[in-house]
């Protein structure tokens, strides 16, 4: 602890005291000791339940919020920093916990934790998130397995290495004529890949900050960490690539999600923090995709809910967040392709547009994925967009940047070798302060998702009297919500909790047509309506029940006479 | 039965004495007597013409050891859903100076599909027949010397307890036994069939009914046939025994289990509305979990076959066309060598893929082995309806629409004894019925009398593809004086197999680790290896003709990573060393090839 103390005072000081000083994002110890204090401050509308360990132990927390019975409840389910160095993404939902529950007491917001659930996983990967907290920072996907990223039979020998003894993996530049980088045009501190195509001529081989200390021509490939959980799930999942290991679900930290999510049928729906967005830019419909025998697109009626969805979310004043096209083998679209539910996510914070605009990123390309560091032995995305990140930086003064400096380099003894470039975790996780107004935003959002939520109620309860005693008796299950009561994907899948309509008569009633127990298959839209009839005979009450755990339950009772 | 208390102690004098005790106990036996085939004076006897229950199996195998404990050891590799230990029996010659996981291994199992029951006697009796043959047959001797063979004869020992002991039709339970809610009511395994008759078995409700539109056939009033059109119909089909035990209107629709534990392997793994049967993740059921972390722990299975009925097919991968792009020529053609010796072998048989011969299968066991692995694996589909009367039915093998052929075997051969006669019973819900049909050991489980002839063929299809494993050979270690104190040492190293050390989708996806050859005890200066044999391996037609060449690894020169030794190929070494060695030692640590240590003296091999 005291090592670490200085060290990161150390570096405070030689970066000008902001970013790490002020950045306080909560490591495992913090994060659990805060969520130990929510806990305990909002007893009678909190519990703290470890769902699992990682492979070093560390907990897994979900923080239950709502009133009663959280497993009885239609819950939704925000899911943060999958990715390890997403710690953004984990204060963010820490924040978007604390602002619901600092509302508990008016009157919309108690109603809802009164009838939803929340569950808050903040910090799925932490094994990875610690990376940002230790000695050597550098942004890191993978957790503590001990993988062989490069498949070369030897182990975590080639990771990064901090050359310039500076705390930070950042990256190396060499002058060589066969480098395929030249200087920006927009800031000469930042290297952009030539294009040759352009007339273009590179001046620098640009790589992660490192040696090859296992000589096989390629930098940091295979450094310390482990499985990527976000390339780790069933779909669309490639095994044998970096990261992703050798199967799916190979690891306890999604092992333990899923089995979790099984055991908890009243989950609803699922929001992401992470590098994925379908809430400012909606999925759009793909008839091939979406019809094939492996469905890899959306349904039709999922596309209008992720619109509708995605209105509450830009309502809020949450716009313009980047296009980040799914990763293959990703937690949000397993969520929903495997899982069936509603899948939502956001990168929660990003750089306003204004400051982004200069961003020469083409519209349909996924924006860089900082995770993906260090690389495999090429350089992490340096384009233009660091142009503009290092504005932002700069107009909110904030440290970004390690000026180019020259060192010696045991694999380039005859060249000019530089460490600098850009500073790890900035582009997605600003300082804490920043998020406070975003927090609110998703506090709000979540409030109007969870009231748009499926409501059952059976209404038009008829009795009709036909002769000798026997009644038709009829009802409307209605959902009131403003969403169907499961997704469209759901209607396939097997382990979808579905709406059970359960009809108890009287002991001296005896039903001549319908059954006691249906399943409405299919779900039924906002404000849809199943109806439902019995032929009954014999006097006394007659109970109808419709329950199913993403919808809640609704009863009546029916007297026949 | 006296030489198991000589097998109590383990000295090498006592080895001896036992060795000499079976060579005379064979002389003993008159040459006429002994079918050949047949193991000579097995020290285990069993019958092969019958099934096991658990506990049976477990003392079959229990015996093996005990009889054989230089051959055969016991252990359980975890637990099934409801705590039953999962065996796996190894069978290789233990004084051969390795252990077993230093060879390449061969990866049986059974009764997956728990109604699917002889795969487990069948694995049974490829074991026995292992160890009981060790003894006399040369061959035998060879490969448990220079292979290990993993058996698990039941990897789903619940619901084979289910099958067993509880009324299940010839279908059921193939499930494992966890308790799954199939119908989506929020209740679990509620209603499950009913023994109506209280015979063990579950058989056909009929009832007759002048809308029916079957009758007896006249040929086997046992059976029922279609009518033509404008013939008036005598019966109606409700199914297999059963109640509404839940009262929602339908009958036997959710038994224990229901997913299929071969759905659940971690290869093009899909959910249930893509791949019915599909659990929740790969490795998401104990069993298939169980096996596949002790498969990563023993990368030295180089070959596989899972035991399953039935059709008569040895199936390769894939289990689905968009993976035919993973298996290229190089490893289709040792399946297709395999395949079609395995057509000879059993008369009938057939070899094929999956996907093109039975049917798309998304997350197989197969293809998590083959793919996942990199193991030469075949699912065996044992037993079919050629073997009835030995020639092929005129039905499709798997949908018997009108087909009188197991009635017949069963009156000619069995003598009624697969079939339970129609009988008449009040059913709650459907009145006045009939009860009878096949019982569940008929149809897909061997007859006895076949089983082990079955059986056999099938060991020796088992025996010749764990064959055909790699065997690694050091061959042709030269030197030649480079000058300035420098030589260079050239060594050949062969593989006398059909299958590589890496299969051709191992090599590209880097699954397993490279082959690492080892030149010892010497100063290694610079390690190579042939990129490029004489004449360029082209053949015909190639580009002209070229001397060898070689590639240079830098890191660890000595120990030299290579990437495959190929099926009947051959790899070249080469190692510039220090001064003038004499005596030459190399290590071959391949991991589905095995280790192999030689060493010699260059002057002497002059």
């Amino acid at each position: 602890m005291r090592k670490r103390f200085i060290s990161t005072l150390g570096l405070a000081l030689m970066l000008g005291g902001r970013l790490w000083a002020q950045s306080a994002y909560p490591d495992q110890s913090a994060l659990t000791k805060r969520l130990q204090q929510i806990n305990a401050q909002h007893k009678n509308l909190t519990s703290l339940q470890s769902i699992g360990k990682t492979s070093t132990g560390k907990d897994l927390w979900v923080l239950s919020v709502g009133q009663g019975d959280a497993r009885k409840k239609p819950a939704v389910v925000i899911i943060a920093n999958v990715e390890g160095w997403h710690l953004a993404g984990t204060e963010l939902s820490l924040q978007t916990a604390e602002k619901l529950l600092a509302q508990a007491s008016t009157d919309s917001v108690s109603k809802l934790l009164a009838s939803k659930t929340f569950y808050f996983i903040p910090s799925l990967n932490p094994d990875a998130a610690a990376q940002f907290f230790a000695k050597l920072k550098y942004e890191r996907s993978g957790n503590a397995r001990i993988t062989d990223d490069d498949r070369d039979g030897r182990t975590n020998e080639d990771g990064p290495d901090d050359l310039n003894g500076d705390g930070f993996i950042t990256q190396i530049r060499i002058e060589d004529p066969e480098g395929n980088y030249r200087l920006s045009k927009g800031d000469s501190r930042v290297l952009v890949k030539a294009d040759p195509s352009k007339g273009e001529q590179g001046r620098y081989l640009v790589y992660t900050e490192g040696i090859d200390n296992d000589k096989d021509g390629e930098f940091n490939e295979d450094g310390e960490g482990g499985i990527q959980l976000n390339k780790n799930f069933t779909f669309d999942y490639e095994p044998f690539k970096p990261g992703a290991g050798d199967y799916p679900v190979s690891e306890p930290e999604n092992r333990a999600l899923i089995d979790w999510l099984y055991e908890n049928k009243n989950v609803y729906a699922l929001i992401t923090f992470g590098m994925s967005n379908n809430l400012t830019e909606p999925n759009k419909f793909d008839p091939a995709k979406a019809n094939q025998r492996i469905i890899k697109g959306w349904q039709a009626k999922d596309i209008a809910i992720n619109e509708y969805v995605s209105k509450l979310y830009t309502g809020t004043g949450l716009t313009d967040a980047p296009t980040l096209a799914p990763g293959k083998g990703d937690l949000p679209t397993w969520a929903y392709y495997h899982f069936g539910k509603f899948s939502f996510s956001t990168p929660g914070w990003w750089m306003p547009k204004d400051t982004t605009k200069a961003a020469t990123r083409p519209a349909t390309m996924p924006a860089s994925r900082p995770g993906a560091m260090p690389g495999r032995g090429t350089a992490p995305a340096a384009s233009e967009e660091e142009v503009t990140i290092l504005k932002w930086a700069a107009t909110n003064n904030i440290p970004a940047f390690v000026e180019w400096k020259e060192i010696k380099h045991p694999d380039f003894p005859n060249q000019k070798v530089e460490v600098g470039g850009m500073l790890p975790f900035v582009k997605w996780n600003p300082p804490v302060a920043m998020l406070t107004p975003v927090a609110d935003k998703h506090a709000s959002f979540l409030l109007s998702f969870a009231k748009a939520m499926p409501e059952i109620e059976i209404v038009h309860v008829k009795t009709e009297n036909l002769s000798g005693g026997l009644n038709r008796i009829t009802v409307d299950v209605h959902n009131k919500g403003l969403m169907p009561t499961h997704s469209e994907i759901g209607n396939r899948v097997k382990y979808e909790d579905r709406l059970k309509v359960i009809a108890t008569p009287a002991k001296n009633q005896k039903i001549i047509s319908g059954r006691t127990h249906q399943l409405v298959r299919t779900a039924i839209a906002g404000n849809g309506v199943e109806q439902m009839t019995w032929l009954v005979s014999g006097t006394g009450n007659f109970e109808i029940e419709a329950s199913a755990g993403p919808t809640g339950s609704a009863k009546v009772n029916v007297t026949l006479k | 039965m006296t030489q198991h208390i000589h097998h109590m102690k383990k000295t090498l004098t006592l080895a001896l004495l036992l060795s000499g005790a079976a060579v005379m106990a064979q002389q003993k036996e008159p040459a006429g007597i002994r079918a050949v085939g047949t193991p000579p004076n097995p020290k285990v006897q069993v019958a092969w013409n019958r099934y096991y229950d658990y506990k049976g199996m477990l003392d079959i195998m229990q015996r093996m050891v005990k009889a054989h404990p230089n051959l055969a050891k016991l252990e359980s590799i975890g637990k099934s859903q409801q705590g039953r230990d999962l065996y796996v029996l190894t069978i290789t010659d233990m004084k051969s100076g390795k252990p077993d996981t230093q060879k390449p291994a061969f990866w049986t199992d059974g009764n997956i599909h728990s109604n699917e029951l002889q795969g487990s006697e069948m694995a049974l009796y490829a074991a026995w027949y292992l160890t009981e043959n060790h003894a006399s047959n040369a061959f035998i001797k060879e490969l448990l010397r220079d292979k290990a063979f993993y058996f698990a004869p039941t990897i789903n020992p619940d619901a084979r307890e289910d099958f067993i002991y509880n009324a299940n039709t010839a279908n059921t339970p193939r499930s494992g036994m966890l308790p799954i809610d199939d119908d989506g009511d929020g209740l679990v395994d509620e209603d499950n069939f009913d023994d109506l008759d209280g015979d063990g078995e579950i058989t056909m409700m009929r009832r007759k009914s002048p809308y029916g539109r079957l009758k007896a056939n006249p040929e086997d009033p046992r059976m029922l046939i279609p009518v033509k059109p404008g013939e008036q119909g005598e019966y109606e089909m409700l199914g297999y025994e059963g109640l509404d035990n839940d009262g929602d209107g339908l009958i036997n629709e959710d038994r224990p289990g229901s997913y299929d534990p071969n759905r659940d392997w971690a290869w093009n793994w899909q959910p249930d509305y893509i791949q019915g049967g599909a659990y929740k993740y790969p490795f998401s059921l104990p069993e298939p979990r169980a096996i596949m972390e002790w498969v990563m722990k023993h990368p030295n299975i180089a070959g596989a076959q899972s035991y399953h009925n039935f059709g008569g097919i040895f199936l390769r991968g894939p289990g689905a066309a968009e993976d035919d792009i993973h298996y290229d020529r190089e490893d289709v053609q040792v399946y297709d060598y395999l395949g079609q010796t395995g057509e000879k072998m059993i008369p009938s048989y057939k070899y094929g893929s999956i996907h093109k011969t039975l049917y798309t299968v998304y997350g197989g066991e197969i293809d998590w082995f083959a793919l996942g692995r990199g193991i030469f694996m075949f699912s065996n589909e044992l037993w079919t309806s050629y073997l009835y009367f030995n020639k092929k039915g005129e039905a499709n093998e798997l949908r018997a629409t009108p087909n009188t052929e197991p009635y017949d075997f069963d009156r000619l051969l069995l003598h009624g004894d697969a079939f339970v006669e129609w009988k008449p019973f009040k059913h709650p819900q459907y009145g006045d019925i009939e009860i009878g049909g096949f019982k569940k050991n008929y149809v897909r489980n061997h007859p006895g009398f076949i089983l082990e002839t079955d059986g056999h063929r099938n060991a020796a299809f088992t025996i010749f593809h764990a064959n055909q494993m790699p065997k690694i050979e050091v061959k042709e270690v030269e030197k030649q004086e480079l000058g300035n104190g420098l030589t260079q040492i050239t060594a050949t190293i062969t593989n006398s197999r059909v299958i590589p050390t890496h299969s051709s989708f191992d090599v590209k996806n880097k699954v397993n680790l490279p082959d690492y050859i080892t030149l010892k005890g010497a100063q290694v200066v610079s390690g190579l290896q042939m990129s490029n044999p004489d004449g360029g391996g082209s053949g015909f037609g190639g580009p002209s003709p070229a001397f060898e060449s070689y590639k240079e690894q830098k890191l660890n020169p000595d120990k030299l990573e290579v990437a495959n030794i190929p099926g009947m190929g051959y790899v070249r070494l080469r190692w510039i060393v220090k001064g003038n060695p004499s005596n030459w030692n190399i290590e071959v640590n391949s991991q589905k090839g095995g280790v192999t240590t030689a060493s010699g003296n260059f002057e002497k091999k002059k």
